[in-house]
């Protein structure tokens, strides 16, 4: 099966490891990414915040290279690229005469049915089909995590079809325990980390990444789980900063969902890179049972 | 497939009523007591409906199992009623006074006829499921009841958990059953009912909280549904009436009730507002409070809708005397604490802060919506939906579908409270009278009751059964000690404990000792006379006893409820209080009780909507009617009313109501009279008019009405440009608006503060028809609302929300800072604080419309005064009963409705109209009347004509007679006792309270 597939700056630049890992993990679940060509970025908070036609005409421009790709499904991994291109499109569906506009302007036209997946949305299916357990190797036994889904996968600036809960996605927390991991119930699956803000007003960004922090180590978590390269980057980057000063005495390393599936699958640790976080993590992936 | 016949024809004697909740059970016994056959198919393997599921009941705190308890039974013992439980209905065909309905019937696995309810097979089961109607909260058995008080009380085997049907073994209810009810070969049945209408009262389903999961329920082990708090509330619930959490099962010390959870809300949830959440949270939060003086209660609420009669006078008892706490805030998050349960909400505050508070505990008001299969049902029906899966009823006829024949009744009619859905169920019940008028007594059977055993002479054997009430009395009264301590006593024959003696099971078990024992006199040891004498007499009566040797002895009420925890006390207060009654009931003689013909006419005083209704119903129903109205012309208020909220034309309603009126050959209309004389009694009246006319008449229908309110707040009378709602709804009418107009408009004007303390009820939505008229018909026009709470219930909130789409302003404002009106040059301008700005606003208008309140009619007073009839502290006649018996007068005989109740809508002065009319039917519908054995009895012998008792007589029944001394009038006399009291002589003797018993229980306690 092929996807196509938007990688979005993120991944690769600063969480460049998730690239890597996504890849991998793909591949072994028998799913080649097709990445977009010449694909631009899709505007983030920035666009939104100067210009709102700009907001709508960036993640645009990438639906309709999709659209010419051939391929029916486009997967994007970073949260904030999912939303903004998902409402893009949605929007330019409601709005026949913007989509005319932007499409003028455009070399590959938006045209045709295209599904925009997140990486859960894909995920889910390869379990659903039994692909993913096929996949597994050995467990990951030392892992307590709670799964960490940000404020932008399930919540969108206006209806847009979500496949999982708004309020209280479950869609990670269910791959996890059919890994034969639980994962920890607890209150800040959608809480934000602070975003961009952790950049120019750290105050705010710390105090929000501190209570997400504290209900985690309360409820007994060893780990967070994410998919969002902003929300793994904040909480892994600014750990030590923000723990200092809100006086937490834990540590937790904060994964990629690629990375857990990736070690289950018996992939190599040093492929998967996962050495190369903040708050290392390395140990909770020493103790390793077969699956049946 | 069987037949259940009934007499087939086009005009059949009976009625099928779909759904067994509170508005089909009053229904069917509307029906059933007035000459029809009642055919009872309820979904459920027992009748109660929603209301068997709550603990007490707003704002009287009544328990609501003990209301409607008695009449499950009532309706299981009725000759005419036949009950299909476990049943659905799968298809209807014929017309009116001639459908045929096929109704599927379930296996309960169980035989009804071999089932003695004895509940060994539950007690032996050994599977545990959890338990539905405790609401996940406790554990039931494969083999159960729905309730313990359940009618039909025959047990059902629920396959889906039943070891033996699961797994081929065990059949452990079998083995021990002895009466060998048990059938695992039972099977689905078809059976076909022949009926001449068809009523719908399939009631609710319960908005799922599950689907808010910011709110955290089915997550966090200490967020309640509002109906599972009913549940914890009740002394047979899971907890048996301790507050505690389910998580921990700890006592909470703050609890939070979040209200409008899925109401009001078209995005998540309902676009609707469930009518009764505001007062039910309420409710649950004094009644924690009285159950655990700890509690601290917060509501956390949008809009308090205390709409009701006397609702906002119980909404401040809350607050001022149980210290309930209102917070107006929308909760969006509810988190909670790890380790200790306990869970934070997140609010804004008015000025925007945002909050985060800590609760132990979490209730979520949920509201009410149609069943899933709403839109099918109302195929299957041949009915239409409205676009929420409600029926669709008209404001003029709320009860009436658009099939003729089929009619609908409560909560599928959009939401409404337990005695809006008992109004319906006797609005329905009238309307089906007046449908089938010509089948009336055609298909009914008489009961049979055995011959009364002659006692007199005979030594008294008295049976002393002590009841339970599962825990309600048992936790605090030692019920056994009680028993132990009496049945040696001279003359107790016998003596025992029972579970729940209301039940249908223990009527039979009573029915039993008494023929068992050869008692010949019977005390009940339970609860409150009011409610439950009633049904033991008729089974001690069943069993062949005159049912006056029956006594009930309340050990509930003045025992384990009032000294609860001090089990010493109250069992020997209990002891005390049937020993009395013991000593009392020693001495009881059978009485023979009169009976009188009843005059097949009514009187109706009132000649607006409400009356005009409930005569036109009553002269459908055959009976002639007398309409009274004191002005010259009919129609009452509604003259000046001329759109509904949903735009129907009122005008054209009420001239073809008036001309249905003059002209229907049963009604004779008295205008510009009033009544002049009142005499005689239930079935028997007679009334002299202003005019002269003598009017006979076997009952009475108030429907006086009431007045709007003449303004002088907000400088009503300085300038042309205020008005009142009514006045601009005139201008609206008559296109006499400016185009572009700014309109402005006052909520509460005379409303909800002193000296007139309570909610009009109809000005909210005035205010926003009348908003929506205007700028329909001129978008450019500004409209803007200050108000105190917007209370469009039900599903008036369709119209809020429609109002606020065309550009409606609607500015808050509280009474202690009410909008300042100023006169200017082009009209008025009026100055508030707006909550949302947070700053002082002007706005500038060319009319202030005031929404001003309604009154009482002034003729109420003296109406009161002649019929003796109550009237609460606002002026309003009071009915028997706040719950279930909303249209009948304490006096017997007399109805009520419309206006001189309560404020209300036109839609619900027309189902309290018809209500009253079907209450009203089943009186005249009786061939005779039987007067109460407990009246005082006169000694001519003994009496002096002192005049006391005739001085002091409510109800007139002493009187001069011929010979210039004083007779006394039996069919009259409501056994009050009064004459009883000052009689010097002691003329007068009270049956059953005759001086010599009242003396031996004096006796007895000394």
């Amino acid at each position: 099966m092929q996807l196509a597939y938007y990688p979005g700056c993120s991944l690769k630049q600063s969480s460049a490891l998730y690239d890597v890992q996504c890849q991998l993990v793909f591949n072994k679940l028998n799913i080649r990414l097709v990445e977009l060509e010449d694909w631009n970025c899709c505007g983030a908070t920035s666009a939104g915040k100067t210009d709102d036609f700009l907001a709508i005409a960036m993640p645009a421009r990438n639906v309709g290279i999709a659209a010419q790709s051939g391929l029916d499904t486009l997967l994007i991994p970073c949260s904030a690229c999912y939303s903004r291109t998902l409402v893009a499109q949605h929007y330019l569906a409601a709005h026949p005469e913007q989509k005319e506009e932007i499409n003028e302007g455009l070399g590959k036209k938006i045209d045709g049915p295209l599904k925009v997946s997140s990486i859960l949305e894909v995920l889910q299916t390869t379990l659903e089909s039994g692909v993913l357990t096929d996949a597994l190797v050995s467990k990951p036994v030392r892992l307590k995590p709670v799964c960490y889904y940000g404020c932008m996968l399930t919540r969108f600036p206006f209806d847009v079809p979500v496949s999982d809960d708004i309020e209280n996605p479950i869609g990670m927390d269910t791959l996890i325990e059919a890994m034969g991991i639980h994962a920890i119930d607890w209150n800040y699956k959608t809480n934000c980390c602070g975003a961009s803000a952790a950049v120019n007003d750290p105050d705010t960004a710390f105090h929000l990444m501190s209570k997400i922090m504290t209900d985690a180590i309360a409820r007994g978590a060893n780990c967070i789980i994410t998919t969002c390269p902003m929300c793994q980057l904040n909480l892994d980057a600014y750990q030590e900063a923000f723990c200092k000063q809100y006086n937490i005495e834990e540590r937790l390393p904060v994964f990629f969902i690629t990375e857990v599936l990736g070690m289950a699958m018996g992939l190599d640790f040093h492929d998967l890179q996962i050495d190369r976080h903040f708050i290392d993590g390395t140990d909770l992936f020493k103790e390793m049972e077969p699956y049946e | 497939m069987s037949d259940q016949t009934s007499s087939a024809g086009p005009t059949a004697g009976s009625v099928a009523i779909v759904g067994g909740g509170i508005g089909g059970m009053q229904a069917a016994l509307d029906l059933a007591d007035s000459g029809f056959k009642v055919h009872f198919i309820q979904k459920d393997s027992s009748l109660g409906g929603t209301m068997v599921m709550l603990d007490k009941t707003f704002p009287t705190g009544d328990c609501a199992m003990c209301m409607i308890s008695p009449k499950m039974v009532e309706i299981a013992r009725h000759p005419n009623v036949d009950i299909h439980a476990f049943a659905e209905v799968t298809g209807v065909t014929g017309a009116p006074g001639d459908f045929t309905l096929t109704v599927k019937l379930q296996p309960r696995y169980v035989d009804a006829d071999k089932c003695t309810g004895c509940g060994i097979c539950e007690k032996k089961c050994p599977k545990l499921v959890t338990s539905e109607f405790e609401q996940g909260l406790a554990k039931r058995k494969a083999i159960y009841s729905l309730l313990a008080q359940a009618v039909p009380n025959t047990r059902v085997i629920d396959r889906d958990n039943c070891l033996y049907f699961q797994r081929g073994r065990c059949r452990a209810c079998e083995k021990f059953c002895t009466a060998e009810a048990i059938n695992f070969e039972d099977t689905e049945k078809e059976i076909r009912i022949h009926t001449g209408a068809v009523i719908l009262s399939p009631g609710l389903n319960r908005h799922d909280p599950a689907r808010h999961q910011e709110l955290g329920f089915g997550r966090w082990p200490n967020v309640v549904s509002s109906i599972q708090f009913e549940r914890i509330l009740s002394a047979s619930g899971p907890f048996m009436g301790e507050i505690k959490r389910p998580g921990d099962k700890i006592h909470p010390r703050k609890i939070a009730w979040i209200q409008c959870v899925g109401s009001r809300d078209p995005h998540h949830g309902n676009p609707w507002c469930s009518s009764v959440c505001c007062m039910y949270a309420t409710k649950q939060a004094v009644i924690a409070k009285e159950h655990d003086h700890s509690i601290e209660p917060t509501i956390f609420y949008m809009e308090m809708r205390a709409f009701g009669k006397d609702f906002d006078k119980y909404v401040d008892r809350a607050k001022d005397e149980f210290g309930v706490r209102y917070h107006r805030a929308m909760i969006s998050a509810v988190h909670e604490e790890a380790g200790t349960g306990n869970l934070a909400l997140r609010y804004a505050e008015t000025d925007g802060t945002v909050v985060e508070e800590t609760f132990n505990m979490v209730v979520l008001s949920i509201g009410l919506e149609p069943h899933a299969d709403a839109f099918e049902f109302a195929k299957l029906f041949g009915i239409t939906p409205n676009e929420h899966g409600f029926a669709k009823t008209s404001p003029f006829a709320p009860v009436a579908t658009d099939r003729a024949g089929i009619y609908v009744t409560g909560t599928y009619q959009g939401p409404k409270d337990i005695p809006e859905t008992v109004i319906q169920g006797s609005a329905v019940a009238g309307s089906a009278m007046a449908l089938l008028s010509e089948g009336r007594g055609t298909e009914v059977v008489q009961k049979e009751l055995p011959v009364e055993r002659a006692v007199s002479g005979e030594e008294s054997r008295i049976g002393v059964l002590v009841c339970h009430c599962g825990i309600n009395i048992a936790q605090t009264v030692n019920v056994e000690a009680v028993v132990e301590a009496v049945k040696d006593l001279p003359n107790v024959a016998y003596a025992a404990d029972l579970l729940y003696a209301c039940s249908q099971d223990s009527q039979e078990t009573i029915k039993e000792l008494v023929r068992d024992h050869n008692l010949n006199r019977v005390i009940v040891a339970s609860c409150t006379p009011r409610t439950h004498e009633p049904l033991f007499q008729d089974t001690i009566r069943d069993a062949g006893l005159n049912k006056y040797l029956f006594e009930l002895a309340d050990i509930r009420e003045q025992c384990s409820w009032c000294h609860m925890g001090q089990t010493e006390t109250a069992t020997e207060k209990a002891i005390q209080i049937v020993k009395m009654h013991i000593a009392k009931i020693r001495n009881f003689e059978p009485i023979v009780t009169e009976s009188v013909d009843v005059t097949h006419a009514a009187m109706v005083i009132g000649g607006g909507v409400a009356g005009m209704t409930s005569a036109l119903s009553l002269a459908d129903q055959g009976f002639p009617v007398h309409l009274i109205e004191n002005e010259p012309v009919l129609g009452g208020l509604a003259r000046n009313v001329y759109r509904t909220l949903d735009n129907s034309d009122v005008q054209a309603f009420l001239t073809d109501i008036i001309e249905k009126t003059e002209n229907h050959p049963n009604i004779t209309v008295h205008t510009g009279v009033t009544v002049k004389k009142t005499g005689g009694f239930v079935g028997n009246f007679q009334t002299a008019l202003t005019d002269g006319t003598q009017v006979d008449h076997g009952t009475i229908i108030v429907a006086a009405g009431g007045t709007e309110y003449d303004p002088t707040e907000y400088r009503y009378n300085e300038s042309d440009n205020i008005i009142t709602q009514r006045e601009l709804e005139k201008r609206i009418a008559a296109d006499d608006l400016p185009p572009g107009a700014g309109i402005a408009m006052i909520q509460c004007v005379g409303s909800r503060e002193e000296p007139v303390n309570y909610c009009s009820r109809i000005c909210c939505q005035d205010a926003i028809k009348n908003a929506i008229a205007v700028k329909k018909a001129s978008p450019d026009s500004r409209v803007t609302i200050f108000y105190r709470d917007i209370r469009t219930y039900g599903l008036r909130e369709d119209y809020y929300r429609m109002a606020r789409e065309l550009g409606v302003l609607f500015i808050r404002f509280v009474p202690e800072d009410p909008p300042e009106v100023t006169i200017t040059d082009k009209g008025v301008a009026i100055r508030a604080f707006d909550y949302i700005l947070n700053r002082d606003i002007v706005i500038n208008a060319d009319y202030l419309a005031l929404s001003t309140g309604l009154r009482p009619h002034p003729s109420i007073e003296k109406l009161g005064e002649m019929y003796k009839l109550t009237r609460n502290a606002e002026g309003y006649f009071l009915e028997a009963h706040v719950k279930l018996r909303p249209v009948d007068f304490p006096s017997e005989g007399i109805f009520v409705a419309g206006l001189a109740h309560a404020p209300k809508n036109l839609d619900e002065t027309v189902s309290q109209a018809l209500a009253a009319a079907g209450r009203a039917g089943v009186l005249l519908a009786q061939d005779r009347l039987n007067v109460s054995g407990i009246i005082a009895k006169h000694d001519r012998d003994l009496c002096m004509s002192c005049l006391a008792c005739f001085r002091v007589c409510p109800f007139d029944a002493p009187f001069i007679d011929e010979d210039g001394r004083i007779s006394h009038n039996e069919i009259k006399c409501m056994g009050c006792g009064i004459c009883a009291g000052v009689c010097p002589a002691k003329a007068f003797q009270v049956n059953n309270f005759r001086d010599d018993q009242i003396i031996a229980m004096i006796d007895a306690a000394v």
